[in-house]
């Protein structure tokens, strides 16, 4: 059971920035496979560059491989290179059995056919024979959840049933080599479970690679990552690992950019600990102090300063905001503020997470400031849960199978 | 070439998938549905045989019913037209399924091409209908000859189909340019009226392939023979042609389309 399945060799993908140019290059690509003249060299023509440079790997059966990295980093272009969609332009993809996609599920699906004539039709296209569909139909049907309407068109499905429904088809291929671009994002949280379950059984005997931004689904089903950054492969190698890079490199790679009307001013940022020292690292559930200088050209009744945290998917995940603890700030001109939030327990889930400082008007409307990624935090912990926010708290474990005491 | 093969082979679920698809989706939100097959062919025979009537073209030297001669050739002529088109906007109208999911494209055209062919069986039951109605009955032989020599039709407009699918991909233009050059090749080719002899056009269609394409299986249906059976044989060779060089061309190109279309 410990056959290579995927094994990437010098792969290589360049994109034309100019889409004249990219066509006459595809024509260029076609004439020279007709003729079969060698393809293009491997270096750059004018208007083009590497979205992809250099990727090696293999993977075995019952191995998972996490692609991590910023958006655009190439990622899903070398997804697609693996499933077969686009050529690479230089190296050599090869690949053993049956290979099933979770990318965009049900994107062949016709709006007008019922899901049951969808089924027939999505199974053929991803590589199921009628009698595979034939058996497999009620398992189908049965995993998306949808019997009630599966003699409707799809073109009257909600987004969460076409999802189900696409999901539950290519769920059912059985393959070899199973790849997975940020398929887990969708559904609802029932559904959701189903599916890691069924990845999770798939995953013993097949060679997956996958997409994710979600830090914890790598480090729960990666054996081996893989960070790409700008094309290029920026480590290599196991999933603890992996992400400690993608975490210092998401620090490092923060612009801070800055928005707002320009009537007040954050002029600093910084996060101190019990001791009053910089920090740019805490331990969860240890107190944080936030210290910020305001300074204002105009007067602004009731000030709104809000501190968000952003985590490496780029979602929101916390606030902290005088608005919410109905904190009336005045700022009066020309004067130089140092306000400082304490927050006693930092219980944001470990990960590193981009800070945007605001400073807003009561209605929370106009916008005087708005740091946008001015500063970056890390949270430690021993190990790493799924949500944003991880509480503390007292565990605990009573045996309700012992005899109690009345002692009244 | 054995792989090309064996990819149809191993894809003719697909083809067969993908045509159903289509072919129950292109009528299913209209009123009329799948009468829109005989309407469309009846009309333009009607217009013609209007225009015919008001003397605009001459029919002289005709020695059929001209209804079940325009019929039979609008039959032929839409299996390469209908082909074409369809083919050509094969690989387009699936951008999004090519784009995601890595199918064999092949399979895309072959399933379009099902499509003209569907409607050449409907409008060829309309012929047959309209020649029972004049008393025209071709005797089996000849029908079955007519049915293999319309085979070369076919290959032709696949082989046209394949190149015309994979250049639309890339350049858009093409399917205007298609258009526009299938409706010029209806009314150049003699389909829905016979040639005059010594004519600039009879001339001109003495070079079109697609002259001899479709007249020598209609000849062949109503009349039971044929005349210029050796242009035939050299058109027969030229679409043969046509069709592996475009259905290699298709092949070898399919791995650059996703990127592109």
């Amino acid at each position: 059971m410990s056959e290579v399945l995927i094994k990437a060799q010098g792969l290589g993908k360049k994109f034309s920035k100019s889409l004249g140019r990219g066509l006459l290059y595809g024509a260029e690509d076609m004439a020279r496979s007709f003729f079969g003249l060698a393809p293009r060299s491997a270096t750059l023509g004018a208007d083009e560059f590497w979205s992809l440079q250099d990727v090696n790997f293999e993977l075995k059966r019952g191995e998972c491989l996490g692609l991590i990295g910023p958006n655009g980093a190439g990622k899903s272009s070398l997804l697609k290179i693996l499933n077969g969609i686009i050529p690479p332009s230089c190296g050599q993809v090869t690949i053993r059995g049956k290979v099933g996609a979770l990318i965009e599920v049900g994107a062949g699906f016709h709006p007008l056919l019922t899901g049951r004539e969808n089924i027939y039709v999505n199974g053929a296209i991803i590589g199921l024979s009628r009698r595979e569909i034939d058996r497999k139909f009620d398992a189908i049907v049965d995993f998306s959840g949808i019997e009630e309407f599966i003699d409707t068109p799809v073109k009257h499905y909600s987004s969460g049933m076409y999802v189900r429904l696409g999901f539950a088809i290519a769920i059912q291929m059985e393959p070899d080599v199973l790849l997975i671009d940020e398929i887990l994002a969708v559904g609802d949280a029932g559904f959701r479970s189903k599916c890691y379950n069924a990845i999770d059984r798939l995953s013993e005997r097949t060679a997956i690679a996958f997409v994710s931004h979600a830090m914890p689904m790598i480090s729960r089903l990666a054996t081996q990552t893989l960070l790409i950054n700008r094309g290029q492969v920026a480590y290599q190698g196991d999933t603890a690992g992996g992400i400690a890079h993608y975490h210092q490199l998401f620090g490092s790679q923060t612009s801070p950019s800055r928005m707002g009307s320009g009537e007040a001013s954050i002029l600093s940022v910084q996060f101190l600990d019990t001791d009053e020292v910089p920090i740019n690292t805490v331990g969860q559930g240890r107190p944080l102090t936030i210290e910020m200088r305001i300074s204002s050209r105009i007067e602004i009744r009731n000030a709104n300063i809000d501190i968000v945290f952003v985590n490496i998917a780029e979602e929101l995940v916390a606030e902290c905001s005088t608005l919410v603890a109905e904190q009336a700030i005045n700022l009066v001109p020309d004067q130089e503020l140092a306000i400082r939030a304490r927050i006693d327990r930092f219980s944001l889930n470990a990960g590193v997470y981009k800070v945007s400082v605001l400073i807003l008007s009561a209605n929370a409307m106009t916008h005087y400031d708005w740091q946008k990624d001015c500063t970056t935090i890390e949270v430690t912990a021993n190990q790493v849960g799924i949500a944003g926010q991880q509480f503390a708290a007292d565990w605990i474990v009573v045996d309700t199978n012992r005899p109690i005491k009345n002692d009244i | 070439m054995e792989r090309m093969i064996a990819e149809v082979i191993s894809s003719r679920e697909l083809i067969w998938r993908l045509f159903w698809r289509d072919f129950l989706a292109r009528y299913r939100q209209s009123a009329l549905g799948v009468a829109w097959i005989i309407l469309q062919p009846l009309f333009l025979v009607g217009l013609f045989v209007a225009m015919n009537q008001a003397g605009i073209f001459q029919t002289t030297g005709l020695d059929l019913p001209y209804v079940p001669y325009a019929l039979a050739g609008l039959a032929l002529w839409q299996i390469f037209s209908g082909g074409v088109s369809s083919c050509s906007l094969a690989l387009i109208e699936a951008g999004h399924l090519i784009a995601k999911i890595n199918l064999p494209r092949s399979a895309l055209v072959f399933a379009a091409f099902g499509q003209a062919t569907a409607e050449f069986l409907v409008r060829l039951a309309i012929t047959a209908m309209a020649c029972l109605w004049y008393g025209l009955i071709p005797d089996g032989f000849s029908f079955i000859l007519a049915a293999m020599a319309t085979l070369p039709l076919c290959l032709l407009a696949l082989g046209s189909g394949f190149v015309l699918a994979i250049a639309a991909a890339l350049f858009r233009d093409v399917i205007n340019a298609t258009t526009m050059a299938l409706s010029g090749l209806l009314l150049l080719t003699p389909v829905l009226y016979p040639l005059k002899a010594d004519s600039l056009l009879a001339k001109l269609n003495a070079l079109n392939p697609l002259n001899y394409l479709i007249n020598v299986p209609r000849d062949l249906a109503l009349h039971g023979h044929s005349t210029d059976l050796s242009a035939y044989a050299i058109s027969v060779g030229f679409a043969l042609l046509v069709f592996l060089m475009g259905w290699r061309l298709f092949f070898i190109a399919q791995p650059h389309i996703s990127e592109r279309i």
